[in-house]
Formats: C-alpha cells, sequence, structure tokens
C-alpha cells in the first residue's frame, strides 16, 4: 500500500521547474490524492493511494474537471472572430519559443 | 618546474597541477532555458511591487504560467497564487488555483495577448539570440534591443 505521507508537491508532472514553479492542477492525480488522504487523516484514518476509496474518489473527480474543461472550451467556439484571433496570435508566440527552445535543448546555442 | 610552480608549492606547500582544467560545458535544459527565459517574462506585465516575486513563461505550445509570490502585509504569511493560459483554437482558458476554468476576454485577454508578444521578441532577441520574426540567429551587432 502506497502512503500518501511521502506525497511532495513538487512531483506533479506540471512542476517544470521544480524547486520554484509548484503548480496546483485542478487535473493533477497527486494533488487529488492529497485531497482525499487529508479529508481521511481529519476523520482519523489513514488510508493508501491505492485503496478503492481514493480511486473512485480520484475518478470522479477527474471527470468532473474534465468535464468542465470541456464545457469551457466549447464555450470558446461561440466566441467572437477578434478574441480567436488574439488566441491564435498568443499561441502563435508559443509555438514560435517552443520551437526555439527545443532546436536550442537539442543543438545548443 | 617553472618559477610560478615553484613559487605555488613556496606559498602554499602544495605543487600545483600543470594541467589546464576546462571548465565541461553543462548541456542546457529545458528548465534552464524556461528559468532564462522567465526573468524576462517577469518584466512584461510592468514592475513587480516590493516584496512580490513574479514569473512568467511559456510552458509549452499551448499553455502560458504566470506565478505571483508575495508577503501578506496583514498577517505576514507568505501568499502565492498560478494562473495557467491554455490556448485553444478559438480562445483561451484560465485557470488558477482552486478555481473552475473560466475563458479570458476583453482588456484581459488584449494585455496577454501583447504580454506574449513582447515576451517573445524579447526572449527571441536576449535569451536565443535570434530575429523574433524569421528566427534568423542575430548577429553580435545587432543582438541587443
Amino acid at each position: 500500500m502506497t502512503e500518501l505521507s511521502g506525497y511532495r508537491p513538487d512531483q506533479t508532472p506540471q512542476s517544470v521547474a521544480g524547486e520554484r514553479f509548484v503548480f496546483v492542477d485542478p487535473n493533477d492525480r497527486h494533488a487529488r490524492e492529497f485531497d482525499i488522504a487529508t479529508a481521511a487523516m481529519n476523520q482519523g484514518r489513514t488510508i493508501g493511494a491505492d485503496s478503492p476509496e481514493v480511486s473512485k474518489a480520484v475518478e470522479d473527480a477527474y471527470a468532473a474537471v474534465q468535464q468542465e474543461r470541456n464545457d469551457a472550451a466549447a464555450r470558446t467556439v461561440e466566441h467572437n472572430a477578434q478574441d480567436a484571433e488574439l488566441a491564435q496570435a498568443i499561441d502563435w508566440n508559443a509555438q514560435a519559443i517552443n520551437a526555439t527552445r527545443e532546436y536550442v535543448e537539442t543543438n545548443g546555442f | 618546474m617553472t618559477l610560478w610552480s615553484k613559487t605555488v608549492k613556496l606559498v602554499t606547500g602544495i605543487e600545483p597541477s600543470t594541467k589546464l582544467t576546462v571548465p565541461r560545458l553543462r548541456k542546457v535544459t529545458r528548465r534552464d532555458l524556461i528559468r532564462m527565459e522567465s526573468k524576462i517574462g517577469s518584466t512584461v506585465f510592468g514592475s513587480v511591487p516590493a516584496s512580490h516575486r513574479r514569473e512568467f513563461f511559456c510552458l509549452d505550445e499551448h499553455t502560458w504560467i504566470w506565478y505571483e509570490e508575495w508577503i501578506d502585509e496583514a498577517t505576514g504569511q507568505r501568499r502565492e497564487m498560478t494562473t495557467r493560459y491554455e490556448v485553444h483554437p478559438h480562445g483561451v482558458l484560465k485557470v488558477q488555483d482552486g478555481q473552475p476554468y473560466a475563458l479570458v476576454e476583453g482588456e484581459e485577454l488584449r494585455n496577454l495577448a501583447i504580454a506574449t508578444r513582447m515576451y517573445r521578441e524579447q526572449v527571441m532577441r536576449n535569451v536565443y539570440r535570434r530575429d523574433p520574426v524569421t528566427g534568423q540567429r542575430l548577429s553580435a551587432s545587432t543582438g541587443t534591443m
């Protein structure tokens, strides 16, 4: 049984830069498990990460967050053209940076 | 033994190495690059208030992160807030710690677009030494803004 006491926020998939950039992501399974374990401990119980109780609660939380995300994304489709244009500009900036970053990571400056 | 070696041995009692040690350049990682980018990113929204620390960086092809950390004057406690901007084909979604997804629109969206453009221009020039439009390597004389 995996105890949750060893939970470290910097182990989340989104914590790219480790010690500095620690994100709490609603999609993050560790964060959900931690919430559930904390709630259980507050009730005087200790549960493992692989217990059915945790699995079900995590899956439920996941599904709810995913649904919320899908609903929010669907709302963007109905949005105005000017905002879509701005979104594309923001995306283009990210893609340009990423392409350069990947090149430098592989080939150096 | 050279005069230099003799002098060093006389002063320190240790025979100096005659070999030059060339520092090995560590391969730069994605994390290193993001740290470098974020130093620039932290400035694109204007000056950072005293006792605040800010990070703003591009996480991946469709995600931007704004992290702000400060000391709450009332309680003296450290506070922090992370905002993740997810770019979708028709709009941008914002998610903050414990908050539901929200659509970014109006002035906030315009400001974000300006900030990401400034980020790209400054990071391309000052971190990667490349032209922000063409992506071509800048020559030494055009490398600064």
